[in-house]
């Protein structure tokens, strides 16, 4: 009789570590990235920044000589730039608030159901789509003194009429119904994507807790809908500061610079002075007001994914 | 950003100002030419000029012209960007407050001795208005000259008589207002259109005697200047004005016999009683400014040549051609109811059909460009300074002497 000893398992013979292949595929598709954020935005960055420090004029740009900081000597040095920066942060603050109230107010609304929501949505949206110049020459026609019907209605109110785009003190409110007419739609539709992206179930469990409309908007909807909030008012904010088109084909930075934002003082040094440098250090300038409001809205993103655990 | 971008892309190859680019071949070879003008788009006129201009190719066979259209508010602008990059239109019209502008950067060919001195003595004298440093850099294209001019019907209707002077200006305005319920008067008056306001506003000042300079400090704030300011005011003021009506509005209204009086130049006039169902020509008359000194602006334009054109030699060969005798009884006929180079009279036909040209004829003789003296290529900043204190003056309640005084302020710190 043999006796045969359990052989204890072996373990397996420890394989080696199988090496990976390289590909040029994600480096491929980086540099795509790279080289359109290089040629689009690097480069022309670094030329502006460039250009800030010369005396370049439209004309001959090729003749424009260092000068040093006297550009941003002058624009700081008086009290015009200042006055811009303080129009956009004014032509800012209420376009973005508006427009948030609005678009969000709008978007609750919609996304209800009652009949014909389907053709109120189209009728909302429909100014998203109007070309911004379009726009303008219709809010024109509106404003007009004479003939246009703000002041025709104005006017049925007994409120007498207002020179809309000619008065400096009604400049500033003219453009933001103007901007603000036009934008609407675009924040209604995020937050309206937001909203519908709540899940249905969430909703029923409140009901089965006995919130109340509050509780469960305080609750469930908005901790859903403020990412999304924060995100459209950097936007909002970002593309403000940014506008043209309306503000410089409704008033062209007037009545009295009423409307004299930082672009449209860009736009002018640089077209109607030919200062292309003292063009460059204002946008400059502009830049770094944009990347303070970036810096902030990071901050407060970070301190809102820290209270929802999201980094521990 | 744009700006930076484009002067990035073009590799920073500007040529505007260099002079550099080849002059290209003979005229006699012939090739073809980029004429940039505004007026290609004025209605009938821009036909017109284009038809006198196109006379040139029955000259020279071989060459052939191409116009460039811009509209005016955007013409200096896209002229600036596009000779500023390299590029732009071998031939060019120049209103007279862009030419130091280009004339300084070196954009423009010298036409020294293109035309003979005959040719030259035949040029109206605001031809020396195109000399840069001594050199020639453009020939008079045209000079548009301004006037009152106003619908005889709405008049008739309202009971009054042309204004003679600035308050019975404001009181006419007012009148027709009253009683027919039309604009009485209006002439521009925003910023959103500063380089036309500016020479329309000209006429104020040197109406009431009034200049933007003595050639070595600025004036902005003399007594002449603060009174045309006030008669500027008292018209806004009237209750009879146009208020926010730009141009291209009130020109539609005029058309549409909407309007009552307006100040424009005869070239608008023009237009505005071109319509086939608008204001006939016969139902408009004209008189000189109603301002107390007689003197006027006009609006100034110059041809010239851009110096980074490869066909400088057909272009210089376009212009000579331009200046001789038969070409420009062409262009007096196409150009009309301007001023042209060298003087010579519109056919008499067109001056019957036209009556009312002939204030804007005896206007033109007591005329001058609103480039200011000594301050040529501050021009633009000088304007923008003058007539946003115009416009708080409109809108804000302060007096004529307040906007003038903090014009001048403003604007102490340009130097000649």
């Amino acid at each position: 009789m043999t006796v045969t000893t359990p052989t204890a398992a072996r373990p397996a013979p420890a394989q080696a570590p199988r090496r990976k292949r390289f590909s040029w595929t994600p480096y491929f598709f980086i540099g795509l990235a790279v080289l359109y954020l290089l040629l689009f935005a690097v480069i022309p960055l670094l030329k502006g920044l460039d250009l800030s420090f010369t005396n370049t004029r439209l004309l001959n740009p090729t003749a424009g000589r260092y000068i040093g900081v006297d550009n941003y000597e002058h624009l700081l040095g008086g009290g015009a730039f200042f006055k811009s920066v303080v129009t956009t942060l004014v032509y800012t603050a209420f376009t973005v608030v508006l427009s948030l109230t609005l678009g969000t107010v709008s978007a609750f609304v919609i996304n209800r159901y009652f009949p014909g929501r389907t053709l109120a949505r189209a009728v909302i949206v429909m100014p998203w789509a109007v070309p911004t110049v379009a726009v303008a020459l219709v809010f024109r026609w509106i404003y007009n003194d004479s003939t246009g019907i703000a002041n025709n209605a104005s006017s049925a109110l007994g409120l007498g009429e207002r020179g809309w785009l000619t008065d400096p003190a009604y400049g500033m409110p003219s453009v933001v119904i103007a901007t603000v007419w036009k934008v609407t739609p675009f924040v209604m539709l995020v937050v309206l994507a937001a909203l519908q992206s709540v899940p249905e179930d969430l909703y029923e469990a409140t009901r089965i807790d006995g919130a109340d409309s509050y509780s469960t908007f305080k609750l469930v909807v908005l901790p859903f809908l403020l990412p999304t909030l924060r995100v459209v008012a950097l936007l909002m904010t970002i593309w403000s500061f940014r506008r043209f088109e309306i503000i410089w084909l409704l008033t062209g930075g007037g009545p009295v610079d009423a409307t004299n934002t930082i672009v449209i003082d860009v736009y002018r040094e640089a077209f109607n002075n030919s200062q292309l440098g003292l063009a460059a250090a204002a946008g400059m300038l502009g830049l770094v007001l944009s990347l303070v409001v970036t810096a902030i809205y990071f901050v407060v993103e970070q301190r809102a994914n820290k209270q929802n655990g999201m980094n521990e | 950003m744009a700006v930076a971008l484009s002067l990035a892309l073009s590799g920073c190859s500007g040529g505007g100002g260099g002079g550099t680019a080849e002059t290209g071949p003979a005229a006699a070879e012939g090739g073809t030419l980029t004429f940039a003008n505004w007026q290609w788009l004025e209605k009938g006129r821009g036909d017109n000029i284009l038809a006198a201009v196109k006379e040139y190719e029955k000259v020279n066979t071989k060459a052939k012209i191409e116009k460039q259209e811009i509209t005016r508010a955007d013409y200096e602008k896209t002229i600036s960007t596009q000779i500023g990059s390299g590029a732009g239109p071998d031939i060019l019209i120049i209103p007279d407050p862009f030419f130091p502008e280009l004339a300084s950067s070196g954009a423009l060919e010298p036409l020294d001795g293109l035309l003979d001195a005959d040719s030259e003595k035949a040029l109206r004298k605001t031809n020396e208005n195109y000399k840069f440093d001594g050199q020639q850099l453009g020939l008079i294209w045209e000079a548009v000259p301004y006037a009152l001019f106003y619908n005889n019907d709405i008049m008739s209707a309202a009971g009054v008589k042309p204004p003679t002077s600035a308050d019975e200006l404001a009181t006419v305005a007012k009148t027709i207002k009253d009683k027919t319920g039309k604009t009485g008067f209006v002439v521009r008056h925003q910023l959103n259109e500063e380089a036309p306001w500016f020479t329309d506003y000209s006429n104020w000042v040197y109406g009431f005697g009034g200049k933007w300079s003595d050639g070595k400090k600025l004036t902005l704030n003399s007594d002449e200047n603060i009174a045309a300011a006030d008669a500027f005011l008292k018209a806004y003021k009237s209750g009879g004005f146009g208020v926010g009506d730009d141009a291209s509005t009130y020109r539609s209204k005029f058309s549409a016999g909407e309007v009552g009086m307006v100040i424009d130049n005869s070239s608008a006039l023009l237009t505005m009683v071109s319509s086939p169902n608008g204001v006939k020509s016969t139902q408009v008359s004209a008189s000189p400014l109603p301002f107390p000194e007689g003197g006027s602006a006009y609006a100034g334009f110059s041809i010239g040549i851009n110096a980074n054109s490869k066909n400088k030699e057909l272009a210089k060969d376009f212009i000579k051609w331009m200046m001789t005798a038969d070409a420009q009884s062409k262009f007096v006929d196409a150009l009309f109811p301007s001023g042209i180079a060298t003087g010579v009279s519109a056919p008499d036909a067109k001056i019957k059909a036209n009556p009312w040209i002939d204030s804007f004829y005896k206007q033109l003789e007591n005329s001058s460009s609103v480039v200011i003296p000594g301050f040529e290529t501050k021009t633009p900043q000088v304007r923008t300074i003058v007539l946003t204190q115009v416009a708080r003056m409109l809108t804000t309640g302060i007096s004529a002497k307040e906007a003038m005084d903090a014009a001048q302020q403003q604007a102490s710190s340009l130097a000649p």
